[in-house]
């Protein structure tokens, strides 16, 4: 099992090299440092790491003769889709990084199984002008069109259409497991003896293992096709943006409105932060800290302290109805429709949530908002009856810390209300020196610690804690080593993300 | 002086978010990045180029040939730049990186003879443009009574179809009876070096170039390539009224050429021109301002595409450098039109190398004054 970090004499790594280029060809296989260091990680809060490696694979054919070489050799593989922020995505224990950009074909789109089917390379953008042609649409995020589809949907990807009870838009996979096994989840399953299956059902007579690779960062097989849910462009599609003076009420009316079906998503967003993307979208590039540096709790003038922005589509008639209804609770909640203040005094805003949320297209708005820092984002998904306290709490407790710079947050119902995501957005600045990381990595796990324990939130997107987080989850974890050990009994799978995820109870005897 | 940590660029190096939008441009399916074009790696891109600079600093950077070789498979387009919706300035990163290599002496070689020959003046006359270029030297006034300065730049002269369209320009100053002056010993600009991250000789060619012009009569300067013409708009020392050949044609015409024909065209915009010199609107509003129907390429303005003749990456890989202008020219050929319009000798000479005898031989590729000029 792979315990470390690796270190390949030189022979080994010509050999290694030399059983790469007879599967990809010399132009396909990197050991150059000024290739690979472009591969080493991204997220400020953890260590660089060099791989020995950067292949770049076309098909599964060659995912799965890449991952034998890698277990005949006994050495890490890390999948990258496209790269952004994850830990996941840092080769801590060196090894060979998959670069996945290659694989961007779009398999299949079928609009009448409502499905569309895509490598790990199919980007955002490029999917959904590719629906477009369909009138169909896939959902997204607050994130560029350059980002990967699977690389977002297979971790918790709060998108646009998360209240309504879809927790998220992968219908079923490929993937290759460590001893170089092809495997198809869900309906597919079934295609190894009749071909003609299609990909239409997420299950099939047995346990779902399409789950276990959401949220698995690379750790337990690499997937090289998925099927992901597609929507249909309805004669409308609209919102009422929505004023609240305070988070309370805006989760109160978030969570009446998914829970009586008036809504495919719902959102609130801090005041400090629309006024960024406002500045961002209106003025083009660049961050805004100018407009940062306010107390949080205080709006500077008539702004109001949250925007909900609420999506519908359908007929014309349901529409109306649906605004109707709406109005009413927007009364019930003491908030207010605020949607042609908004287009008028934050134009920028208003784009952005119509972009978005309510037209399910990408754009590279918020992405501006990074240049003047690095975002520590702390993300958890909350009890909802719980998470009005923990925005209360988080943001003092970020505001009197080195997390103070870009401190705002946006807030998504989701499931009908059942869970409440939150993510607090601060940042540091690049210019911070190794102490300051430090503090600002153990302020961030000291929130993620308080909002467990004191509020009842689960954390998302795991940050490699050698563990620690996983053992709090008693069986479960237990469970989830063995399924690890069993999948992947020499570690080759992210082996330095599953040493921070699984911990070292992933070398005992069964995770207990 | 290579990469800095106390530079300006340093605070960035480490706010790139690996977004993609430098290399996969705003909708998310064109690349426009020529580096991952033809590479398909995030070191090849701009972010890349970030992370490649975090490395010098951090000392994780170690075979040098490799790492000369990388910080050149790059057409210093500046695409990335203009993409990266963090804003994030990355050009001068790239400058930094080959200045790096430079100073490391890991400089591939041919782009240390191409460095050589600056620093030795040597002027660059292509054998099929030999030609044109006695015709050119031979319409020219002597340089006290003209007018203007032209300055032609090392690309005018380095393919045979920059130099007709030179040669056309030359023409047609001298038709209507304009006083315009050549330059024996015309020097260098100081683009290349610059670009070439050779920053002394940079500033040396700079310095020449500034003292050069300003130690003339005429007022004007007249530059037939943007290249030339981004460099001078930002070189303080030059006491000239700094012109590009393009604006100067309108001015001749009084806003009123008339075209070889009305359209439909299409064309490929410079980036040195769009991005370079910062003229976003590109060649369309020249081409749509005398009424000529105009077909966009997918890619152009401030996010042009490069055509392959790009500083480095065309000098130093050849199968890069006929992937990416392949690409562009695939890219104007599915506008429909069959005549591209372009206003720079390298782009010009570039696109047509490569469309002989391919599926494109029938695209006649021109330069602005040949189509003002009536074809
Ligand atoms: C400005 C901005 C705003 C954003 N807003 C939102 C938002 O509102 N909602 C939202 O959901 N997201 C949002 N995100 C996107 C989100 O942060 C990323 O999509 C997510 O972090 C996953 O990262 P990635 O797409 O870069 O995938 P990667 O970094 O490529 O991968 C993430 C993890 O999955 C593993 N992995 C990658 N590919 C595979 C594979 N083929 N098989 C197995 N494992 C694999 C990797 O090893 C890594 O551990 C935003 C991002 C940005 C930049
Ligand atoms: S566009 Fe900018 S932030 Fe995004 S990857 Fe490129 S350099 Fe980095
Ligand atoms: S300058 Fe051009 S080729 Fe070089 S990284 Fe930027 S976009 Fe790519």
């Amino acid at each position: 099992m792979i315990r470390e970090r690796i270190e390949l004499t030189p022979k080994k790594q010509r050999r290694v090299r030399a059983d790469l280029v007879s599967v990809l060809g010399e132009h396909r296989v990197h050991d150059e440092s000024g290739v690979l260091v472009a591969y080493s990680g991204v997220n400020a809060l953890f260590p660089r790491a060099m791989p020995h490696f950067v292949v770049r694979p076309l098909s599964t054919e060659e995912v799965v003769e890449i991952v034998r070489i890698a277990s005949r050799h006994r050495i890490p593989l890390t999948p990258v889709s496209s790269g952004t922020q994850e830990p996941g995505t840092h080769p801590f224990f060196g090894g060979i990084v998959l670069d996945l950009r290659g694989m961007n074909r779009i398999l299949e789109v079928d609009p009448e199984r409502f499905y569309a089917v895509v490598e790990p390379g199919v980007t955002v953008g490029a999917l959904a002008r590719e629906l477009a042609k369909h009138r169909l649409h896939l959902t997204v995020g607050s994130f560029p069109p350059s980002l990967s589809v699977l690389g977002n949907y297979l971790q918790v990807a709060v998108n646009s259409h998360r209240s309504s009870g879809i927790n998220h838009d992968i219908l079923a996979l490929e993937v290759v497991l460590a001893d170089g096994t092809v495997m198809r989840t869900g309906s597919k399953a079934f295609a190894e003896r009749f071909p003609h299956v299609s990909w239409f059902c997420w299950t099939n007579s047995f346990p779902s293992l399409t789950e276990l690779f959401i949220n698995a960062q690379g750790t337990l097989g690499i997937v090289t096709k998925g099927a992901v849910k597609v929507y249909q462009v309805s004669e409308v599609h609209d919102t009422i943006l929505t004023a609240f003076p305070s988070y309370r009420q805006s989760v109160e009316f978030m969570k009446d409105l998914a829970r009586n079906n008036l809504v495919q998503h719902v959102c609130a967003w801090h005041w400090c932060l629309y006024t960024i993307i406002d500045h961002l979208e209106q003025y083009g590039h660049g961050a805004s800290s100018e407009v940062v540096v306010y107390d949080p709790w205080e709006t500077p003038d008539d702004r109001p302290y949250n925007i909900v922005v609420p999506t519908f589509s359908g007929y014309r008639e349901q529409v109306e109805g649906v605004k109707a209804a709406i109005r009413r609770l927007i009364e019930k909640h003491g908030g207010r429709d605020y949607t042609e203040e908004c287009r008028e005094k934050y134009p920028g805003a208003h784009k952005f949530f119509y972009d978005h949320y309510v037209h399910h297209q990408p754009t590279n708005t918020f992405m501006g908002a990074y240049a003047e820092g690095y975002p520590v984002m702390p993300i958890v998904l909350c009890d909802p009856t719980t998470v009005a306290d923990l925005e209360d709490w988080g943001l003092k407790f970020l505001r009197s810390s080195i997390l103070k710079l870009g401190l705002a947050y946006y807030s998504h119902c989701v499931d009908m209300g059942r869970t409440i995501f939150l993510r607090m957005t601060p940042v540091i600045s690049p210019d911070s020196s190794q102490r300051q990381i430090q503090r600002a990595a153990r302020v961030r796990a000291r929130y993620m610690e308080t909002a467990m324990r004191k509020f009842g939130a689960v954390p998302i997107r795991p940050a490699p804690d050698g563990g620690q987080t996983l053992k709090q989850t008693g069986g479960f974890g237990q469970a989830l080593i063995k399924i690890k050990k069993a999948l992947d009994p020499q570690n080759i799978m992210n082996a330095g993300m599953s040493a921070g995820m699984y911990g070292s109870s992933m070398e005992e005897g069964g995770g207990d | 002086m290579g990469i800095d940590r106390s530079a300006s660029y340093a605070f960035y190096l480490y706010t790139c978010n690996r977004c993609a939008t430098c290399f996969i441009s705003f909708n998310g399916e064109n690349i426009n990045c020529p580096g991952y074009t033809y590479f398909g790696l995030f070191s090849h891109t701009g972010g890349g180029k970030l992370y490649l600079a975090q490395g010098v600093l951090d000392k994780r950077i170690k075979e040098d040939t490799a790492f000369g070789r990388i910080v050149y498979e790059c057409m210093f387009c500046g695409a990335c730049e203009a993409a990266c919706p963090s804003g994030i300035e990355i050009i001068p990163v790239i400058k930094a990186l080959r200045e790096e290599a430079v100073e490391r002496g890991v400089v591939p070689s041919k782009v240390e003879s191409v460095l050589r020959k600056v620093s030795e003046n040597g002027k660059n006359v292509a054998r099929q443009a030999m030609l044109a270029y006695r015709q050119i030297q031979s319409l020219a006034s002597p340089v006290d009574e003209a007018e203007v300065v032209v300055f032609w730049g090392c690309s005018a002269f380095s393919g045979e179809r920059s130099a007709l369209a030179a040669l056309r320009f030359a023409q047609l100053l001298s038709d209507r009876r304009i006083r315009w002056a050549f330059l024996e010993k015309e020097g260098c600009c100081g683009a290349l070096p610059e670009a070439m991250g050779a920053s002394q000789l940079a500033h040396e060619k700079k310095e020449e170039h500034a003292n050069l012009l300003n130690s003339l009569n005429p007022p004007r300067v007249v530059y037939f390539s943007p290249e030339c013409y981004a460099q001078a708009l930002f070189n303080q020392k030059i006491e000239k009224d700094v012109l590009f050949y393009v604006d100067y044609l309108m001015e001749i015409f009084d806003g009123n050429p008339l075209p070889g024909h009305k359209g439909p065209v299409s064309y490929h915009d410079p980036c040195a021109l769009t991005r370079g010199a910062e003229v976003e609107e590109g060649l369309s509003s020249y081409l749509e301002s005398v009424g000529v129907e105009v077909k966009h390429p997918q890619r152009t303005g401030k996010h042009t595409f490069c055509c392959g003749g790009g500083f480095g990456g065309g000098l130093v890989n050849r199968n890069f450098a006929r992937a990416v202008t392949l690409a562009r020219l695939e890219e104007l050929a599915a506008t429909g039109a069959d005549t591209v319009i372009t206003a720079c000798p390298r782009c010009i000479n570039t696109l047509s190398r490569h469309q002989k005898g391919r599926r494109f031989r029938d695209m006649k590729i021109m330069d602005i004054v040949e189509f003002f000029t009536g074809g």
